[in-house]
């Protein structure tokens, strides 16, 4: 047995704040300690985010790992890869989570081959038997639900957000700062500019609900009803293929295989017929609430609440009658 | 001879070398053009050469047509008459056999008569009314003005001839006489002069008329009975050039140049006379797009016209040797000629070839131009790369799932051809009736049909792809083809010999497309079958509108008033417009409605020619034009035989006729819904 | 400027997709196609050969029938094409799948290395920054915008708020997001140029790669097991009567949803 011991989260910062996988994740390796052994530790890297600290602490990080460097204000791959590369070298863990979103991927893939080790790709599920750590993996599209083992002594995961509840359970914890030499290829590219065009914009992984239109939809100008029932629920707005094929919604709002893959609380599919290729993305909601004005769309057959009816009569209804629930009740 | 006889030769001479120069001018032009054997069959083609210019058939589709019939016919009897004009003017004296008929003489103005009220009608209509299809040009006045002063003056002439005294023969060209009493009162040698005169500004007006023919729309005079002759006797739907893609040597695939058209392509832009009816009928001119297949043919002819010389000349260099090579400054047609827009616009509807009046064909020049934007430049709308790509990866262009395919049909125990028995007919149910939620409701309703006059029959499942259609008639040939070759290949090793299909347009394509590729297969749609087993008494469809349930209750399911909307490629192409009457019909108490454009004249969809995959966005929406026009007729149900006007129709009902009850309903629907009433009031389900 | 995109054949998005029970590998007996993503690397290669000259090389790792994916990336006019195959290299994970390709790219000169950002079925979107590092080339994944003059990019990497513009010099290793640009569609010419294009297959051997770091038996991640997902079922079904909304909320409202 080696004598690495405790699990690693590469957090992922969101809006001056951890991302909610983080604080998922987080709370999942405090559940895993008592059997594997060792601290759970979380490493933040960013500037000025120092404050963070308190919040992985406060889900149960017993010691957080600075990396606050002007250098690293913006997310740039190499010079997180070299940040991550050296907490782990700090922590020594036997496990690493880092999260399923696109800085998550390119941080943990380029940290697991620069550190020879197995990567778990976008796992929904982590426990350990016989003292083996095995992960639960989706893959085509939910369609299939695969047991995976990483071997070597150091495993490294990538974790979808809404896999695992989130609980505080708050510790002090011991901060330490790192100061990271950032290796000359690293440092080749550089940031120009950052853009926030959709500031407050709820990204569709982590969102908890999502209000999604397809064909039925009928045109960009008929997304208005779905944006509104959206802004009530407190939820982000996504599309089907056939929508964005359309042109009606960017492709970032495409949920299904060749878009997002997504598991909120609720799945609201507005005119979404529910083809194979969209139900890859969506399958793994809790819950799923179909309109769609065909009673023989697929969707219907594996919504839990479905209506047929015209999704233009039902939808602004829907959201008046929220709106009279949230302000009146 | 008289002088005034030399002087007439001199001038005619003349003329004659003016308008053989032009018109020699333009048959080389046309030559300038790709060969096309188009001299089979010739017993058959002089038939309808007959038929068509003597009987001037096409015509007769408008009213105004029978004007043009009194024009023609009266000009080749007037040509007599203006015959022995010439021959008195240049020996005196001189008479034809017909020239002192009594009976000729009375044709002649009657027919007169007629063409100078024509000519009227038609000045009122064009610079008048101002018909949109018709541009009060300079050009059409100086032709309308030519016939109707050649006319005038040769009263007038024969008039002052007949004076003081006509004789009783003469008696018979009845204005000339009353014109001959009107100058009674002129003197001998007043009258001798007026009619010299007169000669003089008949032959000229005549001459002038000659020369502007080849330089003027008027040519279709010359160049539409050669198209008449040379015109297509495939069957419509059979009538796209099937390319051999192997040949790497070729430069373009599609038409990219003028001279890329065959020489009948080009003949046929000097055959048309700019009626406008095609544009008249065609769904995108009259829905507000660029698209007007009359424009078509007069901007290639105008860019003919100016290139020729040029292209004539590279093409004789080429021949001697002295050049090497091609033409290569002429302009693309696309872009400089014709706009993307147009080229998109047609739905291939064939409305306006059903209309043209000298069998010009359009179709396939907007698919050739097509081919060169896809196949050449590889630059079509995104929607119809999107569909062309999910057509490639799945089999359909909507892009579900090819394992999918059959799953309509999981429940209902179809046979699959291959793993069960083939049954009489095989049932092409096409992309739409496989994998669009709505049409998928028609095919089990064929199904239900099929079952219930125990016709047997299979389906290939999931071995079935798309016909090719759509991808063909966006210019995808490359594509096109490897779908026929894979579906006939797949149909021929099952022994397949009878299908009928779903859809309209896999219907044309497996009838007249498909034996190119070796696929020969007796192909009916699901009406013409549904007519036959209506005939023959296998299919006995219900009381109808109140017929009674097993349960008691009053059955209301059928409609009592439905528009019938003829599809293209069912109507116009195959001509069948009966067997879905006959079927609607069959049904008690359903009556069927006509909306004024109907049979030959019915409206397009809007989705045909692969537009059914690209963005509407000039103008106004077809669908709504079509169903506007349906709805004139106050119906309950919307009836179609078509997926692809389904959609169309469905969609154009919720825009257009919204909180009214109107439905688009397939004919298979409707007949269904029939027979489950009979079963259910039989007791069986 | 020489350019390598690395494609993927992958199982058409449309259909339903199995493991083979013995081994977790994926039957690819149903229809495959050149990996959707890939097609925007490719388009963006050649948009930049357009710009600056040099060579687009197809590299892809597959079986040998993912040949006929590759020659469409050929018909879209790249210029050749490697083909790594080999027996060996079936079940390498993404470790071992990024090995591989970082051992054949080195035996190759480039300036640049796209990528699409994820294949649509292994899903990872892994291999890319893993390639990179073994490369120990800059990298920079999901970009949404791509100009180069020559010696350096200057991207935009897409985010959920707008996107970061970066500045790399060359060489370096990219992956690109879906929407970048409109693949363009093969013409005739492609499509017949296509099949005299070189495309050559490379083995394990002739690339001396370690057999213990690919395939199942050197891969550091294996499946215990796969099972079919619970198939979710149908729930509740209504007609709007104009109540519907009303039993939506309600619905939501006792799973606590709202």
């Amino acid at each position: 047995m080696s004598d690495k011991k405790g699990i690693l989260v590469v957090a992922e910062v969101g809006q001056d704040r951890l991302a909610n996988v983080t604080l998922e994740s987080i709370t999942r390796a405090r559940e895993l300690a008592p059997e594997m052994g060792g601290p759970v530790s979380a490493v933040i890297i960013g500037s000025g985010v120092a404050a963070l600290g308190a919040q992985a602490a406060a889900y149960g990080a017993e010691r957080v790992y600075l990396v606050d460097d002007p250098q690293v204000a913006t997310f740039q791959s190499g010079l997180f890869t070299d940040a991550a590369v050296a907490a782990i070298k700090a922590a020594d863990p036997a496990l690493v989570l880092f999260s399923t979103s696109a800085d998550g991927r390119d941080v943990a893939a380029a940290c697991a081959a620069r550190l020879g080790t197995g990567l778990l790709v976008d796992i929904t599920g982590l426990e350990l038997r016989d003292g083996n750590l095995v992960a639960t993996h989706p893959c085509f599209g939910g369609s299939l639900i695969a047991e995976k083992q990483a071997s070597g002594d150091l495993v490294m995961a990538t974790v979808r957000p809404s896999s695992f509840a989130r609980s505080e359970a708050p510790v002090t914890a011991e901060t330490v700062p790192l100061s990271v030499d950032f290796s000359p290829t690293s440092l080749l590219a550089k940031v120009t500019d950052v853009v926030c065009e959709n500031l407050g914009l709820i990204s569709l992984e982590e969102a908890t609900i999502i209000v999604s239109g397809g064909r039925g939809v009928g045109g960009p100008e008929g997304f208005k009803v779905i944006e509104e029932l959206a802004e009530v629920l407190g939820a982000a707005v996504g599309a089907s293929r056939a929508a964005v094929d359309a042109g009606w919604k960017h492709h970032q709002y495409q949920v299904g295989q060749t878009g997002k893959t997504v598991s909120p609380q609720l799945y609201i599919a507005c005119g979404i017929s529910g083809s194979i290729q969209h139900r890859a993305g969506m399958q793994t909601s809790r819950y799923i609430v179909a309109i769609n004005k065909d009673p023989d769309a697929p969707i219907f057959q594996f919504a839990d609440f479905g209506v047929v009816g015209d999704l233009f009569e039902v939808v602004p209804r829907l959201t008046e009658e929220i709106r009279r629930r949230k302000t009146g009740a | 001879m008289t002088t005034t006889g030399i002087v007439f030769i001199v001038v005619l001479v003349v003329a004659l070398a003016a308008f053989a120069y032009f018109l020699g001018q333009r048959v080389q032009y046309v030559l300038v053009g790709r060969p096309e054997y188009r001299f089979d069959h010739l017993p058959r083609r002089f038939g309808g050469f007959l038929y068509f210019v003597f009987g001037q058939r096409k015509l007769f589709k408008e009213w105004v047509g029978t004007i043009h019939f009194f024009i023609f016919w009266g000009f080749i009897v007037i040509a007599f008459g203006t015959l022995q004009i010439i021959a008195e003017g240049i020996r005196v004296g001189f008479k034809f056999p017909w020239a002192e008929n009594f009976g000729f003489l009375l044709a002649k103005d009657v027919l007169s008569l007629l063409v100078v009220l024509g000519i009227l009608v038609l000045v009122y209509l064009r610079y008048v009314v101002r018909k949109t299809r018709l541009e009060p040009s300079a050009e059409a006045g100086i032709i309308l003005g030519l016939i109707f002063f050649l006319i005038i003056s040769e009263f007038l002439y024969s008039g002052f001839t007949y004076a003081p005294e006509p004789t009783s023969a003469q008696r018979g060209a009845f204005l000339a006489t009353a014109i001959s009493t009107g100058v009674e009162g002129i003197s001998a040698g007043g009258r001798e002069v007026a009619r010299n005169i007169l000669w003089w500004i008949h032959v000229l007006l005549l001459l002038a008329f000659l020369v502007y023919i080849p330089v003027s729309k008027h040519l279709h005079l010359i160049m539409c009975p050669v198209n008449e002759f040379l015109r297509s006797l495939k069957p419509r739907g059979g009538q796209i050039e099937t390319l051999y893609l192997e040949n790497e040597e070729v430069e373009e695939f599609g038409v990219s140049k003028i001279q890329g058209f065959t020489s009948k392509q080009l003949l046929d832009l000097y055959a048309c006379a700019e009626c406008g009816r095609c544009q008249d009928h065609c769904p995108a001119s009259q829905s507000g797009k660029a698209l007007s297949p009359k424009t078509l043919m007069t901007k290639l002819r105008a860019h003919l016209d100016e290139r020729g010389p040029a292209l004539r000349a590279a093409a004789k260099a080429l021949k001697t040797g002295a050049g090497v090579q091609e033409d290569d400054d002429t302009p693309s047609l696309i872009g400089d000629v014709m706009s993307e827009d147009e080229i998109w616009a047609c739905t291939t509807c064939y409305s306006c070839q059903e209309q043209c009046p000298v069998q010009n064909e359009h179709v396939n020049k907007i698919i050739a131009m097509r081919r060169h934007l896809v196949m050449d430049l590889g630059e079509f709308p995104q929607e119809a790369m999107l569909a062309a790509r999910n057509v490639e990866k799945n089999g359909n262009p909507w892009g579900v799932g090819q394992q999918t395919r059959a799953d309509w049909a999981k429940d209902l125990e179809v046979a699959v051809a291959g793993q069960g028995e083939l049954g009489e007919y095989l049932f092409w149910v096409g992309c739409a009736g496989s994998v669009d939620d709505r049409s998928i409701k028609v095919s089990r309703a064929i199904v239900q049909v099929l079952r219930h006059a125990g016709v047997t029959f299979s389906i290939l499942g999931t071995a079935e792809k798309c016909c090719g259609d759509p991808m063909r008639r966006i210019g995808n040939e490359y594509l096109f083809q490897m779908l026929a070759r894979e579906n006939v290949e797949n149909l021929n090793g099952l022994g397949v010999t009878k299908i009928v299909t779903n859809c309209p347009h896999c219907l044309n394509t497996l009838k007249h497309e498909y034996p190119a590729f070796g696929g020969n297969y007796q192909v009916i749609h699901y009406t013409e079958l549904f007519a036959q087993l209506l005939t023959e008494g296998r299919l006995k469809p219900a009381v109808g509108t109140t017929g009674h349930r097993a349960d008691g209750a009053v059955k209301t399911t059928l409609p009592q008033r439905v528009a019938y909307h003829d599809s293209c490629y069912l109507g116009r192409y195959q001509g069948q417009y009966e067997a879905p009457r006959k079927v609607l019909k069959a049904l008690p108490g359903l009556e069927v409605l006509e909306a004024k454009r109907n049979r030959s004249k019915s409206f397009c969809c809007g989705a045909g020619g692969g537009r059914m995959w690209m963005e509407e966005e000039a103008g106004h929406r077809v669908n709504e034009a079509r169903v506007g026009q349906l709805l004139e007729t106050s119906p309950q149900v919307i009836g179609v035989n078509c997926p692809y006007c389904l959609i169309m129709m469905e969609d154009g009902v919720k825009s257009v006729a919204t909180g009214t009850e109107v439905k688009v309903l397939d004919v298979a629907e409707i007949l269904a819904a029939s027979l489950t009433g009979q079963e259910a009031a039989t007791g069986g389900h | 400027m020489n350019i390598i995109v690395c494609v993927k054949q992958v199982v058409d998005t449309e259909a339903e997709k199995r493991l083979d029970p013995t081994s977790w590998r994926l039957d690819r007996t149903v229809p495959n196609i050149l990996n959707p993503y890939d097609e925007y690397a490719v388009e963006e290669a050649l948009k930049l050969k357009e710009q600056h000259g040099g060579q687009v090389t197809v590299l892809c790792m597959g079986p040998e029938g993912a040949a006929d994916d590759v020659r469409k990336a050929l018909a879209m006019g790249a210029d050749d094409a490697v083909l790594i195959s080999d027996a060996a290299l079936a079940g390498s994970d993404v470790m071992g799948t990024a090995y591989a390709l970082a051992e054949a790219l080195k035996t190759m000169s480039y300036d640049l290395i796209i990528f699409g950002n994820r294949s649509t079925d292994g899903e990872t979107g892994c291999v890319p920054a893993a390639v990179a590092e073994l490369l120990g080339r800059p990298f920079l994944s999901t970009l949404s915008k791509m100009e180069s003059d020559g010696t350096t990019l200057k991207v935009h990497r897409e985010t959920d708020l707008g996107y970061v513009a970066y500045d790399c010099p060359l060489p370096a290793v990219v992956s690109v997001a879906k929407g970048i640009n409109e693949p363009r569609y093969p013409t005739m010419k492609g499509i017949l140029g296509a099949k005299k294009k070189p495309l050559e297959v490379k083995d394990v051997a002739a690339l001396g790669l370690d057999i213990s770091k690919i395939g199942l038996g050197g891969a550091k991640t294996k499946v215990l097991s796969a099972r079919t997902a619970p198939p979710r079922t149908a729930g509740t079904k209504i007609e709007d009567d104009g109540s519907s909304a009303q039993k939506i909320a309600d619905f939501l409202a006792a799973e606590k949803l709202l």
